[in-house]
């Protein structure tokens, strides 16, 4: 038995403002109108608040790593190329984002990275190619 | 006004990768089991609360009724609990509220599990905990999540993959014990070092077997468990607790959410401190590093776990035995079921029917499962 069913998600009132930053090489975070907390993804509503939030900025997008690791898996568990995946905070800003870390370049605790964008974007979270080590 | 609730008789199936038996016949087998140990028929249950992981696994939909027939659940309450991979030990949690509510008086609980179902492994339906459209589209698996999460408790707290790959060999060394452990084994340190790395820094042996099982759990109020029994095992607290589904918002060294479960569980019980008090520990363990990680905060106190594992003191033997059943590195994890074995451990240890893993002077033990994306918290605690 298999299912054969695809899937469609909407990125929602937030997402899609992230995504179309994207697409133009930013990184959007939203901000709460009521206890001032920054956001990474942005949100339409503040959890703590219970508050709608209409203010997404952009933010500088120089990041450093929280945590990281290096898969030898694919997604099925079969083998495969080792590929390091970082989990990249914002100073000042709450959340995170999870991606490739730029192959040339050692993952470390606190590492200072940046987003490097491909050239043609299309509004997905992998129109960050990887990040890389920030100078 | 709270009633007391009370486990009266306990049951299993062999744990096992592929079992050549429907989930309706695992179901069977122990419920059966725990109705001859405490000497009730199906017509004595009054509810029965069942749990099992996503239907993603067997491909059938509303799989929870899969139980109706194998609890006979004509003429009774029949409720599914699921909280991920928290959902065994939710199962107890929930059993609770049906008797201290005062509703019924006696319940089965039953929580089982085929993981061989999907093929050729369960690992890609697992895909799906993660965020559609931020985490999806980087092809994560399951590990990832673990692995970043091993790295930071390992920083956190300055301890090397030597000692978290003594989880292993201590829990497989228990598992030995166990009538229906899947994975008993005698292995070295070295032995986890150097089997494959699968997601750096967690290798093969850091990690559970999937696995096909069931188990089951019969509880009764306190003055119903008294005419079952001479040995009834008092539930005298529960904790359940849940954090938000944006993992990137928490520090992953610590799990608070399990923490704040155990206080609330600690709390209704009357446990100031668990170092003292408790006997028995049976954190959940799908990964060697998450026995120390979850009995850091049943203890309340981060970093005492590997410690006390450095000292020895986790053994079966030692001052506070931990996963003396061999965990779910050593009997195995169905998902749901492994929650609960969890559980049913405590009822064998403290009313002193563990057999060769029998742990010398238990009195009060916590059994606690955790799951989804590091959010989910559900601890019990008992004692005779």
């Amino acid at each position: 038995m298999s299912i054969e069913s695809f899937y469609e998600y909407p990125a929602g009132i937030a997402l899609s403002i992230f995504l179309q930053g994207l697409r133009e090489g930013k990184l959007i975070a939203s901000r709460c109108g009521k206890c001032n907390t920054s956001h990474i993804p942005p949100r339409s509503y503040c959890a703590k608040c219970l508050n709608p939030i209409n203010d997404f900025h952009e933010i500088t997008g120089l990041g450093f790593v929280e945590t990281f690791t290096c898969s030898h898996i694919s997604l099925d568990g079969s083998q495969a190329q080792p590929v390091t995946w970082v989990y990249v905070r914002f100073e000042g800003v709450e959340g995170g984002l999870l991606h490739r870390l730029d192959p040339s370049v050692a993952p470390e605790k606190a590492l200072k990275v940046r987003p490097v964008y491909h050239g043609e974007r299309i509004g997905s979270i992998l129109d960050i190619k990887w990040f890389t080590k920030a100078e | 006004m709270r009633r007391r609730v009370a486990i009266v008789g306990a049951g299993m199936t062999y744990f096992r990768s592929m079992q050549p038996l429907t989930p309706q016949e695992l179901i069977f087998e122990a419920v059966r089991k725990c109705m001859d140990d405490c000497g009730l028929t199906l017509r004595d249950v009054e509810a029965v609360v069942a749990g099992s992981a996503p239907d993603a696994f067997d491909g059938y939909h509303h799989k929870g009724l899969l139980s109706s027939e194998a609890v006979d659940c004509l003429g009774r309450a029949f409720s599914r609990i699921y909280v991920g991979g928290g959902t065994g030990v939710g199962v107890a949690v929930a059993g609770w509220w049906h008797i201290a509510s005062g509703v019924y008086d006696r319940v089965l609980l039953v929580a089982w599990e085929k993981m061989s179902h999907p093929y050729p492994h369960a690992q890609p339906l697992f895909r799906t905990i993660f965020d559609p459209v931020l985490e999806q589209p980087l092809g994560p698996n399951l590990i990832w999540i673990f692995a970043l999460e091993m790295r930071r408790y390992m920083e956190m707290h300055r301890i090397g993959k030597e000692l978290i790959a003594e989880v292993a060999v201590k829990n497989k060394g228990n598992a030995l014990d166990h009538p229906y452990a899947q994975l008993g084994a005698k292995i070295t340190v070295e032995d986890v070092l150097k089997s494959p790395v699968l997601v750096w820094p967690v290798n093969r042996l850091d990690i559970s077997p999937t696995s096909d099982g069931a188990v089951a759990l019969m509880l009764a109020s306190g003055e119903e468990a008294r005419k079952i029994t001479d040995t009834p095992v008092w539930l005298d607290g529960v904790g359940a607790c849940l954090d938000s589904q944006f993992w990137t918002n928490r520090d992953l060294g610590y799990p608070y959410y399990v923490y704040l479960a155990a206080q609330q569980a600690y709390r209704m019980a009357g446990i100031t401190n668990p170092l003292k008090q408790i006997d028995v520990f049976e954190p959940y363990d799908p990964f060697t590093y998450k026995e120390l990680h979850h009995l850091d905060a049943l203890l309340g106190k981060p970093g005492l776990a590997p410690k006390l594992l450095a000292e020895g003191q986790l053994e079966r033997d030692g001052d506070h035995p931990t996963s003396p059943s061999g965990g779910l590195l050593g009997v195995g994890n169905p998902i749901a079921a492994a929650g609960l074995m969890k559980v049913a451990e405590l009822y064998w240890q403290l009313s002193g029917r563990a057999g060769r893993r029998q742990v010398p002077n238990a009195y009060v033990g916590v059994a606690q499962a955790w799951g989804d994306l590091m959010q989910v918290g559900q601890v019990v605690v008992c004692r005779v």
